[in-house]
């Protein structure tokens, strides 16, 4: 047994013991310690000091804060040594806080698209009550409910549904609507201002559920109340921006706006109120809500509002049995697969029907977003970390003398993580700056409007607060530990690079550098060429100078074309399958002799007419029967052949003169035949008529000579003049059309929005990921320009000893070389991962080489090698007894 | 006049008697040998500490023993004010002695 005062129990006291009375304790107990230990014996001497120790533990001895004694003076020191590092290392400095501002700005912004996306619809008061009925057809799911005869369902019974829905007295509101924004609408309407000025108006919602509506979704009312604003049978509730549009931006202090009238489409309808402008992130956009007997569509958007008690199961039972008791055939009808619902702040990130309202958001977008948020925060805090590191290896001896002028553990401690605090909080005011400037291009970018709440909404507040903290605690957290952990004597004598761990670290956070670089280069990489592809990709038609335009019906088509068709500049003139789509509904179909199991309900109809064809470059042999004799030919295209052919067991070409049903289940009433017959006359290829998201689906498609119906007309244009060619199509139409205004669309522009969602997103994902790599290739080449400038005087002595400038770079290189190879192979299956799935979106796709990653390896020790040799050349290049003098 | 406990008075005449090599540890060794009864040396350096708040002793950092394992003791020393109250504290008593019947 050694006689020395037990040690845990001098630690103990060490502990708790306040500094100030620590001396005076501890050399008490020590010397009662050996009084005792000399007199009674070691035994009783050692217990009896932990029984003293454990007397000492009262509050009189406690630990106690000493801010005025020492820390404040120290804080004034840590600032301003801070400070004089932060004006020494200049272009360290800059670099850091480079890194800090970009890398904050990059975070806010993701959480702000991040909180955007997340917070869809959660405005509305009883958000998590209110549900969405959706129907599923076939292999559809449809977010429209079908009248009960579609288009020919009278005023009365358009609410049909709703009436059955309402007899459960646990369902409290519903409403039904339409709205120009979906496809199965009227796309727009004309409002008559009271000056007679005829407007078009394309953001209407149409309902016949009166103020019903505002119980189900809510909106904030500047004028009228949400009880009675709809209570008129035509009766119409306006935006603010839309008030100001027909009633002037004085429209607030008009008394008597409540009783007056705005025309839609030759109709009146009374003023019952105005409400705040709809949110960006609420799927349901609008600028006027029109309450009318009769919804203008085939079809509604039903939502409703069930009490909290009832479960969403109950619900599901219950909207299901409403529909059988309103259409009862769909018990035995194959093609209803039954009504599903979807809670309402779901609706935008999970749901994805048919006929949506606003396009439906990816989560896996959001996925991406914050990723790319924690890569560049990571890259950020090494960046930081890696170069402070370095920094404060210049630093040794200043900690040195703090220690022998008697700075604690924990003052070392604290400086360092001041001094990390400091710089990020200097940072924060910055970031928040260029967040405000960057913003505008963002939300042009993505085609969204969000506002810089980090500087308004609490939580967001709280966040922009502790990123800074998080930052500075990680990133100075290290060199704090392993300076304050040497002793004084090491620092003035050793040097920290040599020491194993710092090393170590040091190594692992440059090869996770390379691997953040080859990761996120090939992963953009593949992002732009996969991009480009679908740009470049031959579609099977004709795009360029293709035009469509809204016709009303045949036989204003065959005028329009009679007219238009000497224009030299007009090549062709068709009716009809203008490409570029996004999926639409889809049919059943079998061969006629095939058997029921062989029924598909993949199927497109389209019904064209030979100058379609033409527009578009399409051709087929049989298209010359038309100039003939025949009115129509029925083509299939390869893909639906495949199909069908496989279910006959025979050859596609022998499918030509077989005879075709589509919608089987369909009974004619008039001549009891089952489904439409058509005579096969003939394959031709695939051609991607939806996006390039889907796989091209079995098409059916009726070529006619004259359409018997149309609501679509397609033109070739010579480039020559191109404008005014279109000039003299409008005017011609407009002898047509007294009520509709035309719409002209372009293919190649409506080819380029189908992907405006994912371009939007590879666009951010590229221009996030060159800011990452930047960043990332900054912090590599002041970090190992560092280190080598620590390794001169090595250069130098290698050099006394004989070694050849290239023999030091070789050597020099080496590890980095390396690390290089290891990050490759760990980056490739991750990036290779990530790119696989994004890929999956597209139906069309390029397969990732493994060449990329190659190439992206060689290109990082390139950049890595080059910095460290033009840094060690220098180096090399001195006489070496510069290097040697020049004492560290 | 100051309130002084029995312990606090004790150890003010501890403080006193011993001069100037009264600190933590001798104290209680005094404390032992003077009363026969051990006391705890967090007792005695609550207690000094109290004294010295109330200002009727001061102290100094010492000299330092290799016993100590070269820490410095804390001496402490009577005030004026201590030595003024300690006389008073005496003529008190002595009143209160002086008043008391004859005994025995």
């Amino acid at each position: 047994m050694n006689n020395t005062p037990p040690k845990f129990w001098q630690r103990l006291l060490k502990w708790f013991c306040d500094v100030e009375l620590y001396e005076e304790i501890s050399g008490d107990l020590d010397e009662a310690f050996y009084d005792r230990a000399r007199d009674q014996g070691v035994r009783y001497a050692q217990r009896k000091y932990k029984r003293d120790v454990l007397k000492f533990f009262k509050p009189y001895a406690w630990k106690k804060l000493h801010l005025e004694r020492q820390q404040s003076p120290l804080l004034g020191n840590y600032f301003k040594i801070a400070l004089r590092n932060i004006v020494k290392h200049k272009q360290y400095s800059v670099l850091n806080a480079a890194g800090l501002i970009l890398g904050m700005t990059c975070i806010f912004l993701s959480l702000l698209y991040l909180n955007h996306e997340l917070g869809y619809d959660q405005f509305h008061s009883d958000a998590d009550n209110v549900y969405r009925v959706q129907r599923t057809y076939r292999s559809q799911t449809y977010a429209v409910m079908p009248f009960k005869d579609y288009w020919g369902t009278a005023a009365e019974d358009q609410l049909g549904y709703l009436i059955e829905l309402k007899k459960n007295p646990q369902i409290k509101n519903v409403t039904q609507f339409t709205s120009t924004n979906s496809p199965t609408s009227v796309p727009q309407h004309y409002i008559q201002k009271v000056n007679g000025e005829r407007l078009v108006e394309n953001n209407i919602l149409w309902t016949n559920s009166g103020s019903e509506f505002f119980q189900v979704l809510d909106w904030t009312f500047l004028k009228g109340s949400p009880k009675s604003a709809l209570n008129e049978k035509y009766s119409i509730v306006l935006t603010a921006s839309a008030a100001s549009k027909y009633f002037g931006s004085d429209w607030a202090d008009d008394a008597n706006l409540l009783s007056r009238y705005l025309s839609i489409d030759s109709t009146n309808y009374q003023i019952g109120g105005v409400i705040a402008n709809v949110p960006d992130y609420s799927h349901v956009d609008f600028d006027l809500i029109v309450n009318t007997p009769k919804i203008p569509s085939w079809g509604n958007y039903t939502y409703l509002r069930k009490s909290p008690d009832m479960s969403e199961s109950e619900l599901l039972a219950e909207v299901n049995n409403a529909y059988l008791r309103f259409r009862p055939g769909a018990a035995d009808n194959e093609l209803e697969k039954g009504l599903t619902v979807e809670r309402l702040p779901s609706i935008y990130l999970k749901s994805n029907a048919l006929y949506e309202l606003k396009t439906p958001g990816d989560i896996r977008y959001l996925w991406i977003f914050g990723i790319i948020g924690v890569i560049i925060l990571v890259v950020t805090v090494t960046n930081y970390f890696n170069l402070t590191t370095a920094l404060y290896v210049g630093r040794q001896k200043e900690i040195g003398v703090r220690k022998v002028l008697g700075a604690l553990k924990s003052n070392t401690i604290s400086q360092f993580l001041f001094e990390a605090l400091l710089i990020a909080f200097l940072c924060l005011p910055l970031s928040l700056l260029l967040l405000q400037f960057t913003l505008p291009f963002f939300n042009a970018i993505m085609d969204i409007n969000l506002e810089n709440k980090v500087i308004s909404d609490p939580n967001l507040i709280a966040f922009a607060v502790l990123l800074p903290i998080v930052i500075g605690l990680t990133s100075g957290m290290y060199p704090s530990l392993v300076l304050s952990a040497k002793k004084a004597l090491e620092l003035f004598k050793g040097k920290l690079s040599n020491t194993r761990s710092g090393f170590g670290l040091r190594r692992t956070l440059v090869g996770f550098q390379f691997l953040l670089l080859v990761g996120l280069g090939t992963t953009t990489f593949f992002i732009n060429q996969q991009l480009k592809f679908i740009q470049n990709k031959d579609l099977g038609y004709t795009q360029e100078g293709v035009i469509s335009i809204n016709v009303g019906g045949a036989q204003i088509y065959s005028k329009m074309k009679n007219a238009l068709e000497n224009n030299p500049k007009i090549l062709q003139i068709g009716s009809g399958g203008m490409p570029g789509n996004e999926m639409f509904n889809t049919l059943t179909y079998k061969m006629l002799n095939a058997s029921a199991q062989d029924i598909n309900d993949n199927g497109t109809h389209l019904v064209v007419d030979a100058g379609s064809f033409e527009v578009l470059g399409i051709d087929h042999p049989t298209l010359r029967d038309l100039s003939k004799d025949k009115s129509s030919v029925f083509l299939i295209n390869e893909t639906a052949a495949e199909v069908l052919a496989t279910s006959l067991q025979i050859k596609p070409e022998q499918l030509i003169g077989e005879v075709f049903q589509m919608e089987p289940e369909y009974n004619n009433e008039e001549d009891g035949t089952m489904g439409i017959h058509y005579t096969i006359d003939g394959i031709i290829a695939d051609y991607n008529y939806f996006t390039l998201k889907e796989e091209v689906n079995p098409m059916f498609i009726e070529v006619q000579a004259k359409p018997l119906w149309t609501y679509e007309m397609l033109f070739k244009l010579s480039t020559d003049d191109f404008f005014a060619t279109i000039d003299a199509i409008e005017k011609e139409y407009d002898k047509w059309h007294l009520e509709e205004p035309i719409q002209v669309e372009f293919l190649e522009q409506r080819l380029a929005s189908l992907y405006k969602n994912e371009r939007q997103i590879a666009s951010l994902t590229v221009g996030l990921s060159t800011l990452a790599i930047v960043l990332s290739v900054l912090g590599l080449v002041g970090l190992v320009s560092f280190i080598t400038k620590t390794k001169e005087r090595e250069i130098g002595i290698r050099k006394v000893f004989g070694a050849r400038t290239r023999q030091i770079l070789l050597l020099l290189n080496r590890e980095f070389f390396i690390l290089a190879i290891l990050a490759t192979l760990l980056a490739t299956p991750l990036s290779y991962w990530a790119i696989s799935n994004w890929l999956e979106v597209f139906a069309y796709r390029i397969t990732p080489g493994y060449f990329v990653y190659i190439a992206a390896g060689l290109l990082c020790v390139l950049v890595v090698g080059t910095a460290v040799s033009l840094q060690s050349y220098h180096a090399a290049g001195k006489n070496p007894a510069e290097s040697l003098k020049n004492e560290q | 006049m100051l309130q002084l406990g029995n312990l606090e008075e004790t150890i003010l005449l501890l403080v006193m008697i011993m001069k100037d090599q009264s600190y933590g540890y001798a104290v209680s060794k005094e404390y032992q040998k003077q009363n026969g009864k051990e006391i705890s040396i967090s007792a005695v350096h609550t207690v000094l500490s109290r004294l010295e708040k109330k200002g009727l002793i001061n102290s100094e950092m010492g000299g330092s023993t290799e016993e100590r394992g070269g820490r410095r003791k804390r001496i402490f020393k009577m005030t004026d004010y201590g030595i003024r109250t300690i006389q008073e504290l005496k003529a008190h008593r002595i009143r209160l002695w002086d008043q008391l019947p004859q005994l025995g």
